[in-house]
């Protein structure tokens, strides 16, 4: 039987009590996608709110490709696979 | 306009005084020569600061540096700040962070920011991409570090980050310190006092543009292999969590009595094993970690106190176990005791470092009765933190005997006068972190010397370990070093010199280490070890030409290294610094340190001028003045500057 490609979709699963707020995901996306370095040009979002509370966001622009996760050295972000 | 690339490609002048705001394009000719950074910087600062002014007046001058590398993902590049000179020492000064405003004022387009002048009330310098603003800043004019960050950022939104002074700035406490974002601080020989001198009481930046790199896929490649090399070295671990590092790097270093406590005076043994552990820390006082700009290591920490005595809240702390553990040096007696004046220090704007050796030295004369009650407006001065406390209020305020030792501690031990100054331990007027006097390991008594402890006598900015950054802090064969002196890119014939089949010699390999360490920290190099050991003269010689488009030779590379260091060194000639100035402190020189049971005799005169002599050989420099000769000065290419040197 011929096998079927199963399209897989992807989403980027946020863990921000890991986030150190480096920001190199912030700079792999702008880089990776804009050709330019600078966060306020990446579609993944690192908010502070005063110094101990992170939240991670993305904009509507997010492909979820993944550059952000291969540049977290924190294990804040996950990329997983679903069908 | 040309493209810049790791460059953002302009200065930006700003005068204080007639509000005039100049933008130019970064000369690159100049940019090959300084690379980046404190590099250009400390030529920029040499040429526009005229010898013998006075550090508070207009005429001083605050050039703010960034790397060609800093603000990329290149791992372990963030560090950038800012060079003057200094109103603790009178000599150069350069302080710099991992999270400072640096990487966004090349967003905005600017490598390098010169700000001159005297405004006549306290500004703001709001600078959003081309829009640059001198704006009044009255209101905040009195808030502390904090407040002032967050008055910004709600005045002008999130994106904006933040450079400031506190109190110790707008007071003019000689080792006042700038702060950034809330966290990133230029601590040492106060900075903050020149901005205080200049009513400049913050920087507001936000930049849109992006900064691009000449070579995406090899940079790309790179930075993917050293961040895979970081990832897996066992030292993130010890550096991230925990305050793991303690008990593996803070403990033997105050075992051996390369750091002590109570003015200089001995080692601390007992406090390490019993009280200040990495256990007493994680428990007590570490909440999370946090790191640099785009640094995958994480070496920073959120620390607090929750309840007791001295409850803090808690807070972004750069160096989150050596602040509070410094203050046993005058006393604190725990972490939680640490922490608060670590915190004040913060708020307020004052170097830590300095603000506990002053603290320290006060209290070591009191007890020598040197300082007596009355002078310390009738307080008692002893080792505990009510001291510590009183005493930061005091210097802050300048406040009785806190105007005095505002001063920092040359200049209050003369004030004082009585024989106070033969217990100012300081190095070109700032206070030593390591002693000459510790050991190689905690059962040895001879004085072991090393790079770090003896390069802090040729630091331009005076005392401090953090400009001669090496492997030799832990005793090691004499391959190990050797391997390490050819990754630096020392020539053959100096080889010749530094090495012999079984020994090395000290001081001419610091003056390698020297030109080295210049020339990563210019390009914004982390010191720790897990970042400085991915780095060797080779690819930091690649790692230039992929990101500016620009070759360099290594050798070109360590050169430039080279002429930078001499450059800060004629700064300091130039306002009369000489041999006698890189001599140790007489306290090192004629009292033995008690560690523990032990005790370590004092550094010998002898043995450090020799070393002196060897270094100024190696270097080029004249040995009775310490001077750079005119040939090394055309060697490096510094012909303008060699026609100065008699």
């Amino acid at each position: 039987m011929e096998k079927r490609k199963v399209k897989r979709k992807r989403r980027i699963v946020t863990h921000p009590e890991n986030c150190s707020g480096c920001s190199a995901c912030q700079l792999a996306c702008s880089f990776l996608l804009t050709g330019v370095f600078n966060p306020l040009k990446a579609y993944i979002q690192i908010n502070w709110s005063g110094d101990l509370d992170r939240c991670i966001n993305f904009t509507d622009e997010c492909t979820n490709c993944g550059a952000c996760v291969k540049y977290c050295n924190y294990g804040a972000l996950e990329l997983e696979e679903y069908r | 306009m040309m493209s810049y690339y790791g460059y953002a490609g302009n200065v930006l002048h700003v005068d204080l005084t007639t509000n005039a705001v100049k933008k130019e394009e970064l000369d690159v000719g100049m940019a090959k020569k300084f690379l980046g950074g404190q590099g250009i910087s400390s030529k920029l600062a040499y040429d526009l600061i005229k010898p013998g002014i006075d550090p508070l007046s207009p005429e001083n001058v605050l050039v703010y540096g960034v790397s060609p590398f800093t603000g990329t993902f290149m791992p372990g590049f963030p560090r950038a700040g800012m060079v003057s000179k200094s109103p603790l020492t009178g000599l150069f000064v350069e302080s710099n962070s991992g999270n400072s405003i640096g990487p966004m004022l090349k967003y905005a387009g600017y490598d390098h920011l010169i700000i001159t002048g005297r405004a006549k009330n306290p500004v703001c310098l709001v600078i959003n991409n081309d829009d640059v603003e001198i704006k009044g800043a009255s209101d905040m004019w009195g808030m502390d570090t904090f407040e002032t960050a967050d008055a910004i950022r709600s005045k002008l939104g999130d994106e904006y980050w933040t450079s400031c002074i506190g109190p110790g700035g707008e007071n003019l406490v000689s080792f006042a310190c700038v702060i950034e974002n809330r966290n990133g601080m230029l601590s040492r020989a106060g900075l903050g006092a020149v901005a205080g001198s200049k009513n400049l009481k913050a920087i507001a930046v936000r930049g849109t543009k992006g900064i691009t790199v000449y070579e995406r896929r090899e940079f790309r490649k790179l930075a993917e292999e050293i961040r895979e090399k970081i990832a897996k070295s066992p030292l993130i671990d010890l550096w991230r969590n925990r305050g793991k590092i303690i008990d593996a790097y803070m403990k033997p270093f105050y075992q051996r009595g390369i750091y002590n406590k109570r003015n200089y005076g001995e080692g601390a043994p007992e406090s390490c094993t019993q009280v200040f552990t990495q256990r007493e820390f994680a428990e007590h006082i570490w909440k999370s970690y946090y790191a640099c700009f785009g640094c995958p290591c994480g070496c920073k920490a959120i620390i607090g106190v929750d309840g007791g005595e001295y409850p803090v809240q808690d807070f972004k702390m750069s160096n989150p176990w050596g602040t509070p553990m410094l203050f046993i040096e005058c006393g604190a007696k725990d972490w939680d005791e640490g922490v608060k004046p670590a915190y004040l220090s913060s708020k307020y704007g004052i170097d830590a470092f300095e603000t506990l050796r002053v603290i320290s030295f006060a209290i070591d004369l009191y007890k020598k009765r040197v300082l007596s009650r009355e002078d310390a407006d009738g307080a008692e001065l002893d080792w505990n933190i009510g001291t510590i406390l009183n005493l930061i209020e005091k210097i802050v305020h300048k406040d009785g005997i806190g105007a005095i030792l505002a001063k920092g501690i040359k200049d209050a031990g003369k004030e004082i006068g009585r024989g106070a100054e033969r217990y100012a331990v300081h190095i070109k007027g700032l206070a030593p972190t390591m002693d000459l006097r510790g050991s190689r390991t905690p059962d040895d008594r001879e004085p072991y010397l090393f790079v770090e402890n003896v390069g802090q006598l040729l630091d331009p900015r005076g005392g401090h370990h953090g400009r001669s950054w090496s492997t030799t802090y832990v005793p090691r064969k004499v391959d190990s070093i050797k391997r390490y002196a050819v990754s630096m890119g020392v020539p053959d014939e100096a080889m010749g010199r530094i090495f012999s089949e079984s020994q090395w010699n000290l001081p001419r390999l610091l003056k390698w280490v020297d030109d080295f360490d210049t020339m990563v920290f210019s390009l914004g190099l982390c010191m720790r070890p897990q970042m400085m050991a991915n780095f060797d003269v080779n690819n930091m010689a690649t790692l230039y030409s992929i990101t500016t488009g620009m070759e360099l030779s290594p050798q070109e590379m360590l050169e430039a290294g080279g002429r930078i260091w001499n450059t800060q060194r004629l700064f300091n000639a130039r306002e009369g610094a000489t041999r006698k100035d890189d001599m140790p402190p007489y306290k090192m020189m004629t009292e033995p340190l008690r560690v523990g049971g032990n005790v370590n005799p004092p550094a010998k005169e002898g043995e450090i001028q020799d070393m002196l002599s060897e270094y100024y050989e190696e270097s080029g420099w004249d040995k009775a003045t310490g001077i750079p000769t005119k040939e090394k000065l055309v060697e490096l290419g510094l012909e303008d500057e060699a026609k100065r040197v008699a």
